[in-house]
């Protein structure tokens, strides 16, 4: 027993120091006004209540919403349609696997740079391609109504992950079930809703709510690419947090902000998992 | 006789040890933080604490620099854990905000008789608080106008004759702009290219944001109409044409100006150097910026403080002192056109016989700092910003903008008394 948790000190330990004494110390925070360089002193809820005033707060929350409500949904739509097609016999499938996988392990301020150009309002390939068929692309990073748009679309763009995914539990669906079904006069239609969707619903809960974690989470581009702007357009939530706790030093505030969106994100998870129940129906079947 | 010698000489060498032992333990250590961490500048930061260190056998410095995008990180958790420098450069631009933290030590007794007249008047007032002086201004900016002198020939206009007026710098503008077919393909002045902000240009037109009971106002007639201005200015050829003109635009050899393809644009004072750098063949002037009645600029600078929790303020004095003295603000001038806090030493003689550096001691004399504010010491980035981008892109007009911007401020403070 005793070399059982020798074994396991080191990462209960580092679990212990580094994530729950952290944790912790931000739940009590939460409740003082912290300036890092002095010690905290305690205001009880005050933190809490001047976040419901905050006008800056529910503009990153509507921003973050909007976000998550737009790039979940298509993102999803995307990989399982790329899956799909990846599932598919056809020569030179591993080829073209890895040519849409390839995008989501690059990071950082090269894709960011890639992007910025990508979405130039006058040279840009977006607004040259829709300038071909006659269209005047928008000011896409530059304009208020555009930039989260333009913001889900580059997340597409890294989609590789997800797709991985379907593509694996696409390929764990028994075969004997689609012959079946094509014996019953299913058409390619009926077996996709009949097969497919029902066998691949848990890994298509599973991408739904850790899409849906990850998206809340937004912060990278924001802190990148826009700085938040134009207009507070791309203030996400997490980004608002990491100025008010580094830039501002307000680490008091920024803590009851964090607690909030555990409890936003708990939320929506809760809710997600409720409604799946209908669709783990199908599996259990 | 051989005996005793060697008994002398190790007494002696024992004797050499234990004195040289004990002269190092009575040297007072103290650690001096800055951002130069390559090049030039970190060679000539070292070379003048081994001056120091040799002129005061007494104190022992040792100095780490940190490149700047991680030096503010690196000193806030340092100074937070308590293992922070004894001196430190900071932001000459909110030294209030550490006064009233109480993480700085106030410097009064190491001004002379002179107190704070060595140095630029803008910089007095970044450095006072409360009554009492809290940091040293190790250097400063100012913003200037620079002009495309080959541009300006191609134009038709005189290049040894700068406008210096809001209404002339709109004239030459026009004349230095070349749209084709809906695209900017030459500029003759954008407000948002160059080192330049909305604040400037109220300040050109007056406004420095502060009202009498030391609060801030941006709604005033003065700052309406200097936002309008920079309205028009903006969508003089084209709001999205202007828009997308400016996105093509980055830093080193594709900079609006260095790049030639814009005539006017406000910088600051180390820009020459970037010019010899990217452009070396690029025929440019300098000049003052242009005004609509009040001759300004803008400065913000460095910093330097000691760390009220410092063992040793003496010795941290005399560093700060020998910092600031003539001879080493000089050299660090010289270094790469800084413009030092101490004014002797920004004016010496061969840097006054410099092309450009004439102009920016001139606009010193007119320049000032942003006005601080306790309780959002980032206005300008979240109250005022997003609406002059709003005001800008059309969405509003400048005086909601305006309006906006200080409903905006007022939440910010309020918000700050109700958690503080």
């Amino acid at each position: 027993m005793l070399t059982a948790w020798l074994f396991i000190s080191p990462w209960v330990l580092g679990f212990l120091l580094f994530s729950a004494l952290p944790i912790g110390l931000s739940v009590y925070y939460s409740f003082t006004s912290y300036n890092v360089f002095q010690p905290p002193r305690w205001i009880g809820l005050a933190n809490y209540r001047a976040l419901t005033t905050d006008p800056l707060f529910w503009k990153a929350l509507y921003n973050t919403a909007y976000y998550t409500f737009l790039s979940v949904p298509l993102m999803m739509a995307l990989s399982l349609g790329v899956a799909l097609l990846l599932n598919s016999k056809l020569p030179g499938m591993r080829l073209f696997r890895t040519v849409f996988f390839l995008p989501s392990v690059l990071s950082g301020v090269g894709v960011a740079l890639l992007w910025l150009w990508i979405f130039n309002p006058d040279y840009g390939l977006i607004n040259l391609a829709l300038s071909y068929l006659g269209i005047e692309g928008p000011l896409w990073l530059f304009s208020p109504q555009w930039s989260k748009p333009a913001m889900v679309i580059m997340s597409l763009w890294g989609m590789g992950g997800v797709m991985v995914i379907n593509l694996a539990g696409l390929q764990s669906i028994p075969p004997q079930l689609y012959e079946a079904a094509r014996v019953d006069g299913a058409t390619g239609w009926a077996q996709f809703r009949y097969v497919t969707l029902p066998m691949l619903s848990p890994t298509l809960f599973f991408n739904f709510v850790t899409l849906t974690i990850g998206s809340f989470q937004v912060f990278t581009q924001a802190y990148v690419m826009t700085d938040g702007g134009p207009v507070h357009s791309t203030l996400f939530y997490v980004f608002y947090l990491f100025q008010t706790a580094f830039e501002s030093l307000r680490m008091g505030y920024a803590s009851a902000m964090a607690w909030i969106l555990f409890f936003v994100i708990v939320t929506v998870s809760l809710i997600q998992i409720a409604v799946s129940r209908r669709l783990v129906y199908y599996e259990e079947n | 006789m051989r005996t005793v010698t060697r008994k002398a000489r190790a007494l002696l060498a024992a004797l050499l040890v234990t004195t040289s032992a004990v002269t190092a333990s009575a040297q007072t250590e103290i650690t001096f933080w800055h951002i130069f961490d390559a090049g030039p500048a970190a060679e000539f930061i070292d070379q003048v604490v081994q001056d120091f260190n040799a002129a005061n056998p007494d104190v022992r410095v040792t100095h780490l620099g940190t490149n700047f995008w991680d030096y503010w990180t690196r000193l806030t958790t340092a100074t937070a854990g308590g293992i922070g420098p004894d001196v430190a450069m900071n932001d000459l631009g909110n030294v209030p905000s550490r006064a009233v933290a109480g993480v700085i030590l106030p410097l009064d007794d190491l001004l002379g008789d002179d107190g704070l007249e060595p140095f630029w008047p803008a910089t007095r007032e970044a450095v006072t608080w409360d009554g009492r002086v809290w940091a040293m201004p190790m250097e400063t900016d100012v913003r200037v106008l620079y002009y495309n002198k080959e541009l300006f020939r191609a134009a038709g206009l005189d290049p040894e004759d700068p406008p210096e007026t809001w209404d002339e710098l709109v004239a030459y503008a026009d004349a230095l702009t070349v749209v084709e077919g809906g695209r900017i393909q030459q500029l003759g002045f954008g407000p948002t290219l160059g080192n330049t902000y909305f604040p400037l240009y109220a300040m050109l037109n007056g406004e420095d944001f502060l009202a009498e009971d030391g609060s801030l106002r941006f709604n005033t007639p003065a700052a309406v109409e200097a936002l309008q201005w920079m309205v028009d200015r903006q969508n003089a050829y084209g709001s999205r044409a202007m828009t997308s003109f400016s996105a093509t635009f980055g830093t080193g050899a594709s900079d609006p100006f260095m790049s030639g393809k814009v005539a006017m644009i406000i910088q600051n004072n180390t820009f020459p150097g970037q010019i010899a750098q990217y452009a070396p063949d690029l025929d440019y002037g300098v000049a003052p910026l242009p005004h609509n009645g009040t001759p300004a600029s803008w400065s913000n600078g460095f910093s330097l403080e000691i760390s009220a929790s410092t063992q040793a303020p003496e010795a941290a004095y005399r560093l700060v002192e020998y910092l600031m003295s003539d001879e080493v603000q000089a050299a660090y001038a010289r270094l790469n056109y800084s413009m030092v806090g101490n004014m002797a030493a920004a004016q010496a003689d061969d840097l006054m016989a410099d092309a450009a550096w004439p102009v920016f001691v001139e606009q010193m004399e007119t320049s000032r700092f942003r006005a601080f504010s306790l309780e959002a010491p980032t206005w300008y980035d979240t109250a005022l910003q997003p609406e002059v981008d709003a005001a800008l892109l059309g969405t509003k007009t400048p005086q909601q903008a305006l309006d906006d911007a200080q409903r905006s401020y007022e939440n910010e403070v309020r918000r700050y008394r109700e958690t503080n």
